[in-house]
């Protein structure tokens, strides 16, 4: 091995070590699960501020419009992701269902939305969304 | 009455310079996520910038010409054209920020999707460029900016317990979600944000199109030391009113709807149309100044004439690099892409732009060539050549941050 090559192999081996001894990776699939439990509490909020006359029509539509976008997206993420083993393979599945689902809910928010009597089971149905979620984040942080 | 009008371009560049799209998404970023801990990030910059843009104003005021003219001069073609093309396209990233910024606050306030009013955006800058005055201009988008003071009643309204932010603001709240390379990440895009380097430009530049001379030194201490502050405690006040409505729902900020929500959730629907003006504003004030430092830069180094105030007969090459830049920003936004991701980028690569726009600034503070007795004191010096040290490292630490973090997700 030339020194050459054994300095870019040590800078490798460093950066690694440093990367994982820092936990700065977040697993991308854990990145998609926040992201999309993000998206369903700001839409949650979103809604309950409507009802309660707290923000315009405008703002509430186009905060659950973007919630749409970043699930969209976080799904599409945690279809992609290529899971290592038999459990992160089974979370990556329990994660696509439960974003896709999250994704529908917030596809009715987006028609139900100036409903009045529909907010408050949208909001609880968010929020249950948005639980689910981070509880699925942590176990995926927790599992790669 | 020219005093309170001069004093404007302070607040002016404080309001749609210190707090634009930049500040307003990274500042409720890290206020959903990191609370109040990143709060002496803000305070860092405020000092920095008001330490550089009086250097900025100080030497226009006494020399009668803009920064990058005597960068030109002092350091030669060669060496300025380092500081000519990182600030060059830094600006013109933030200007496209910012246009895509005013797109998205029209969308809050009208419901119509953003994307239909980028070119309206784009027209307006320009037309108000083109027709409006300059003091005009400033006293307009100052004065409505200040509306953005309704994000520090809405912190105040939702009655902060103060021990928690005390803690916070000391470093000692864990952020359990959070690794430490994030918060520097984070660290290093609020000090970006805070210390854009065309703010500086405008300032100086701003200050030739006012015709400031000596008697103005005064002036431009105070439209520093004044704009600047201000601008940074809205910014605490976003960071403090995502803190408390958005951290406990589980909201991470990602969009400029989640960044005005706490305020109508404080204070209803009057002081939201008050916050969703105030980001109008700030995001309109910011475009005109980008669009106009590109201008600026390009034509001061350049040699051409150069100024709002010149008919585009007079000044063509100055008025044709500002319509074309506003093209390219209107241009890349026309593709679809997120300008809050536009921003986001906007800000870490200001920060790696930093060291070539502040260290010529600190050279000329110090040419008796330019300020004659006026040169920087000691002190001054020394707390500059600090911020210099911190620049250098926020721009090294820049990019590998970015990598590592992926955009601090």
């Amino acid at each position: 091995m030339t020194a050459r090559r054994a300095g870019g192999l040590t800078t490798a081996v460093v950066v690694a070590a440093l990367v994982s001894a820092c936990g700065i990776t977040h697993s991308p699939l854990e990145v998609a699960l926040g992201d999309a439990s993000s998206a369903a509490g700001a839409a949650a909020v979103a809604v309950r501020a409507l009802d309660d006359g707290d923000v315009t029509t405008a703002v509430a539509q186009t905060a659950v419009d973007d919630a749409v976008t970043q699930t969209s997206k976080a799904a599409a993420d945690a279809t992609s992701y290529r899971a290592k083993a038999g459990p992160e393979r089974r979370l990556q599945q329990r994660a696509v269902e439960v974003v896709a689902r999250t994704t529908r809910h917030l596809h009715r928010a987006q028609d139900d939305l100036t409903k009045a009597s529909e907010r408050k089971q949208l909001e609880r149905m968010l929020k249950r969304d948005r639980d689910q979620l981070d509880r699925l984040s942590t176990r995926a942080g927790e599992v790669r | 009455m020219k005093g309170p009008f001069a004093v404007a371009l302070g607040i002016l560049t404080a309001i749609g310079g210190f707090v634009d799209i930049g500040d307003l998404v990274t500042n409720a970023v890290v206020g959903s996520r990191f609370g109040l801990s990143l709060a002496w990030v803000v305070a860092v910059g405020v000092v920095g910038i008001v330490l550089f843009a009086h250097m900025a104003g100080k030497v226009t005021a006494l020399s009668g010409r803009a920064t990058f003219e005597i960068i030109r001069e002092r350091l030669g073609p060669r060496a300025a054209v380092a500081n000519l093309v990182a600030s060059l396209l830094m600006t013109l990233l933030t200007l496209t920020a910012e246009i895509g910024g005013i797109a998205l606050s029209l969308q809050l306030l009208t419901g119509i999707v953003p994307l239909a009013w980028i070119v309206v955006a784009t027209l307006a800058v320009w037309l108000v460029i083109w027709l409006v005055k300059f003091s005009v201009m400033e006293n307009v988008a100052g004065l409505l900016g200040v509306s953005l003071i309704v994000f520090v009643v809405s912190f105040l309204a939702l009655g902060p317990d103060w021990s928690s932010v005390a803690d916070q603001v000391l470093q000692r709240t864990p952020h359990p979600k959070e690794d430490a390379l994030t918060y520097a990440f984070y660290c290093v895009a609020l000090f970006g944000a805070a210390m854009t380097p065309y703010e500086v430009f405008f300032f100086s530049s701003g200050a030739v199109e006012e015709k400031w001379g000596p008697r103005d030194l005064k002036l431009s201490r105070l439209n520093a030391g004044v704009g600047f502050p201000l601008g940074g405690l809205l910014s605490l006040g976003i960071a403090g009113s995502a803190y408390l409505v958005l951290s406990p729902a589980g909201v991470e900020v990602s969009s400029l709807s989640e960044v005005v929500m706490p305020v109508g959730i404080a204070l209803g629907t009057v002081a939201l149309a008050f916050a969703l003006v105030g980001v109008l504003a700030a995001t309109t004030g910011a475009a005109l100044e980008t669009a106009l430092s590109c201008g600026y830069a390009l034509a001061q180094y350049a040699g051409w004439p150069w100024g709002k105030g010149h008919r585009p007969v007079h000044a063509p090459q100055f008025h044709l690099t500002l319509i074309g830049c506003l093209l390219v920003a209107c241009g890349v936004l026309a593709t679809g892409v997120d300008p809050i991701l536009v921003t986001e980028f906007s800000v870490v690569f200001s920060a790696v732009a930093l060291p070539l726009t502040y260290a010529p600034i600190l050279i000329v503070a110090n040419d008796p060539q330019y300020v004659g007795e006026h040169t920087n004191s000691r002190t001054v010096n020394a707390v500059g050549l600090v911020y210099l040290a911190i620049i250098l490292a926020a721009a090294i630490a820049a990019v590998p941050l970015m990598i590592l973090t992926g955009m601090g997700s």
